[in-house]
């Protein structure tokens, strides 16, 4: 392992990471991502895979980057939170849109993982159901909202993108 | 979930009047938050910067005997340790003194030592590496056990109880004895709550880093950047104008981020950074959530209420006593407010409370989302819905007579009094019970509760009342801000030390700021909050920031208005009332001829300090004659006032409870934001329903150790316990009930809680006809009131 490169495909951006010097074995996929690549938008909560606010996707997935270790994801492609809008012009997926509209989020620290959640839902589901959204979000703890506010973020941004949203001119 | 307002004639013409207060404006901090931008204690990530991790006792109660840390130090990577020998005494000045480390340890948890290293990984070998020699002392944990143990602190308190901020802990209204005399039912209440901790998404932490002399600590203090940097300034002993304290977005502080929290955490990472010479960060994890900070005040309590009622249902007597386990130390503010719920919820001539706190071997206990107006009201309604079970008389009507309302006297933090200006507890239960249909769910006491199969149904009313009017403190420093525009383009920035934790104020003070100076909301811009140069400010705690800073807010841009309006009309020679600000184009105009006007910057160029607005809050304590009624003579005083009404479905053979129905409502004043309210209301009451269902620290009865210590055994309500046509909310607006502020509105979004923990606690009673006098209500609790539990009672756990 040590010694070896690995590869990472962040936000479509080519990262070659060198084991032992870059990352190392026992290094998580939120450390490398925060600390190495400075991604700092991916947040660590519990650290221990409960609370979903490291959710990140990986090859399309939602996955807990808190208990990934980067090793494992040579060659995989992972999206992340500031993968989302489009820096040059400012505008915002319709997720993100909808979750300032609709009051989704108070303090703000779940929110990217519960963004990346949400996107992986809809990736999947254009059109969920309550339940559904209810189903998929219920690995994302958010201690402000009391979770209402977000379906309700999700089902406007499901809307939105059915409109032939993606990213707007803000 | 349906989220209604019913709005009076005098709040409808209100709101026609404004053009952005009043309106669903999304949070001024929304795009940093979506996108991952905004910056919390763990995203700041410096050059060179180093990792600290924190020895802690496996103890509940214990003196250091010896402390070898010589192999840890010597270990490649650290970078610097830290144990009570290099900061013996250093500490918080008040009794006790709360020194950062000593050698003893006060609970599991305490801190012995704190290492620094170039990695986490380093830092934690390190811990193994010290080596400590404990003497285990005896401990304790309840209130009880505190009763007859030997003094924690003796140089404080021979009977083991905590001094606080405001003894004694006693009061009396009437006379009780006599109140007792006259009535014709008495029944008492024995209840006892666990410890709760608060649960937030962003563990503790903090960075701090040396240049030269000067100090910069990164923080999510829910004090603000200036109190905090004040407050560091006392116990480092160095000036407070060298200390730079950046204050970070909060990632939920619900209280836990107030106070004495951060202190401790704080002042190792600055003296770790000192004697490293490298940046420091540490941030705790999710077990040490449990033992680091605070938990609610008040802690492991015991409740015994004893209340009186003649015939026709008139309240003619409560006595009310507590005793808490308060931790490690305390300020008992929660226990004060426990004894204002006893003294201004219900309209009882004759009442009486008696606190006995205790220092028990636990964290410290502090803030959490209202505090003790949650912990007070619980026993209080269980208290009241027996009363009227033994007049066999309907709960929502004895409450509709007997709630406070405008004009009551009531008390404040146990020792002072205030007449209450708004609000009418009763008519708050009385529509909420209409929106909840009460009179076609209430079967009656005695009626056996609706069955189907092994559910049984149940309903439930409950309410609260919590401080809308701030605590003083620190003494006499005002929230202020500062408001500036720019003259080359009218837009508009603001500034003062604290920022909100989410709730909402940052986006509230800007809506008032273009609402006062005619500007659109996306030209109002909120300064990073930084101690140096800023006022004291925007501190997140008690409700209070709709009074205190929200008001300083309004006042400066009134006071920037006045000026510039001032000095336009020395230049136009035009009273100041025939001007008008347009800061679109940047400049001020004659009305009745527009094309008399002078530039921003011409004024600013003539006159100095023309475009800085300051403004303070009027205070509320020491409040100025304005705030006082003219016939009566007293002090005039706001209280949120509370209701909630629940419906819950109880499995008799597995004891699982689930709430089908949920209404809790508030009357708010005028609703300057009605997404914000929408959204602190909903998360109020959801925060409630996992505290009253599942939450509460178990602790090993043997050693004293918190045995629960993550998110899935101290369960918190996630995406799947919470439906849409489940809960409702009812916001009664009408400018009568806040009449003591600029815009006639009121902090609402701790204390829903505090109605829904006895709302669905009443529920769960209900449905299953016996009288359950604990929480949480989780499977065992629910069994064993049934007198069928399973599984052999849990021994061993406190």
């Amino acid at each position: 392992m040590q010694g070896r490169t690995i590869k990472l495909i962040v936000n479509g951006k080519l990262y070659e990471l060198m084991v032992g010097y870059h990352v190392q074995p026992w290094h998580t996929l939120a450390f490398t991502l925060r600390e190495k690549l400075g991604l700092t938008g991916t947040k660590v909560g519990c650290d221990r895979g409960e609370c979903g606010a490291c959710t990140v996707l990986i090859d399309g997935r939602p996955a807990l980057s808190c208990i990934t270790l980067t090793v494992e994801c040579d060659g995989k492609r992972i999206e992340t939170i500031e993968g989302l809008h489009n820096p040059m012009t400012g505008g915002l997926h319709p997720l993100q849109e909808a979750f300032i509209e609709c009051g989704g989020f108070q303090c703000g620290f779940c929110t990217p993982g519960a963004i990346m959640m949400a996107k992986a839902l809809l990736e999947e589901n254009p059109s969920p159901s309550l339940d559904d959204i209810r189903e998929a979000m219920s690995g994302v703890l958010c201690r402000c909202t009391g979770y209402i506010p977000i379906f309700k973020s999700i089902i406007e941004a499901s809307r939105k993108m059915k409109k032939g949203g993606g990213c707007r001119e803000l | 979930m349906s989220f209604k307002i019913i709005k009076s004639d005098e709040a409808e013409r209100r709101y026609k009047e404004w053009r952005i207060l009043g309106r669903p404006v999304p949070d001024v901090h929304g795009y940093l938050k979506v996108t991952g931008k905004a910056k919390f204690v763990d995203d700041i990530i410096l050059p060179s910067i180093t990792y600290g991790k924190l020895l802690r006792s496996p103890f509940a109660h214990a003196k250091i005997k010896k402390i070898n840390t010589s192999r840890a130090e010597t270990l490649p990577g650290v970078v610097a340790v830290v144990t009570y020998e290099d900061i013996a005494k250093m500490g918080i000045t008040q009794k006790p003194p709360r020194y950062i480390l000593t050698d003893e340890v006060f609970y599991v948890g305490d801190v012995v030592a704190a290492v620094a290293a170039e990695d986490e990984a380093i830092a934690e070998e390190a811990l193994d590496l010290i080596e400590v020699e404990y003497e285990p002392l005896p401990f304790c944990l309840t209130p009880e056990e505190a009763r007859r143990a030997q003094p924690m602190h003796p140089d404080v308190s021979k009977d083991n109880m905590v001094i606080g901020s405001w003894p004694p802990y006693q009061r009396s209204v009437g006379d009780v004895e006599r109140g007792f005399k006259e009535s014709n039912v008495i029944v008492e209440v024995n209840f006892r709550k666990p410890n709760l901790k608060h649960m937030f998404l962003e563990n503790y932490a903090v960075v701090a880093e040396w240049v030269g002399d000067e100090l910069h600590v990164w923080t999510h203090s829910q004090l603000g950047a200036t109190i905090f940097a004040m407050q560091l300034a006392s116990i480092l002993n160095i000036p407070t104008n060298k200390i730079h304290v950046h204050q970070c977005f909060i990632g939920g502080g619900f209280g836990g981020k107030y106070g004495e929290a951060l202190i401790r955490l704080t002042v190792l990472a600055t003296m770790l950074a000192k004697k490293s010479g490298r940046p420091v960060k540490i941030r705790t994890n999710i077990r040490e959530h449990f033992v680091e900070g605070h938990v609610l005040d008040p802690g492991i309590t015991t409740f015994k209420y004893k209340a009186g009622a003649d015939n026709k249902g008139e309240l003619k007597a409560l006595e009310a006593i507590m005793w808490a386990g308060q931790g490690e130390r305390s300020s008992n503010v929660g226990v004060v407010y426990v004894g204002d719920t006893v003294f201004s919820t219900y309209r009882i001539p004759n009442k009486s409370f008696k606190a006995y706190p205790y220092y028990t071997n636990t964290p410290m206990s502090g803030a959490l989302r209202a505090y003790g107006s949650q912990a007070g009201a619980i026993p209080l309604e269980l208290t009241i819905n027996e009363l009227a079970k033994a007049l066999d008389i309907d709960p929502v009507e004895l409450r509709i007579k007997a709630g406070i309302r405008d004009g009551d006297v009531i008390t404040q933090y146990l020792h002072n009094e205030f007449q209450l200006a708004g609000g009418d507890l009763g008519e708050l239960v009385r529509v909420s019970s209409e929106e909840f249909s009460w009179k076609d769910k209430w079967q009656g006491w005695r009626a056996s509760a609706r069955a189907q199969g092994s559910k049984r149904r149940g309903v439930g009313v409950g309410v609260a009342i919590h401080s809308a009017w701030g605590v003083p403190w620190p003494d006499n420093v005002k929230d202020t801000v500062i408001v500036k525009v720019n003259p080359n383009d009218g837009t508009v920035e603001w500034v003062t030390g604290g920022r909100d934790m989410g709730s909402g104020f940052d986006t509230i003070i800007s809506q008032v700021i273009a609402e006062v100076l005619g500007v659109d909301i996306r030209d109002v811009a909120r300064a990073p909050p930084y101690s140096v140069g800023q006022p004291v400010g925007g501190e997140t705690r008690a409700s209070k920031a709709l009074q205190t800073t929200v008001f300083a807010a309004y006042n400066a841009a009134q006071d920037l208005k006045r000026k510039i309006l001032e000095k336009a009309s020395l230049v136009l020679n035009a009273e100041p009332n025939k001007l008008v600000l347009d800061l679109k184009n940047q400049r001020v105009y004659d009305i009745g001829d527009p094309t008399r006007a002078v530039s921003l910057s011409k004024l600013g160029e003539l006159f100095s300090g023309v475009l800085i607005g300051i403004g303070s809050c009027v205070s509320h304590y020491g409040g100025p004659e304005s705030f006082t009624d003219p016939v009566t003579g007293r002090r005039l005083g706001m209280k949120g006032l509370f209701c909630a009404f629940a419906e819950v479905e109880v499995d008799i053979d597995t004891g699982k409870v689930e709430v089908t129905k949920l209404l809790f409502s508030t009357q708010a004043g005028m609703v300057l934001n009605p997404l914000i309210v929408y959204g602190q209301l909903v998360g109020s009451a959801v925060h409630g329903l996992g505290s009253i269902l599942w939450e509460g620290i178990i602790y090993d009865e043997k050693t004293g150790t918190p045995l629960n210590t993550s998110f899935l055994d101290y369960p918190v309500p996630t995406a799947l316990d919470v439906a849409e046509d489940q809960i409702s909310s009812l916001v009664i607006s009408d400018p009568k009930h806040a009449r003591l502020t600029p815009y006639m509105a009121k902090g609402i979004g701790e204390a829903p809680l505090a109605a829904v923990w006895p709302a669905i606690h009443m529920a769960v009673c209900n449905a299953i006809g016996k009288k359950i006098e604990e929480f949480p209500l989780r499977p065992e609790k629910i069994l064993k009131a049934l007198g069928k539990a399973p599984f052999p009672e849990t021994k061993g756990v406190v």
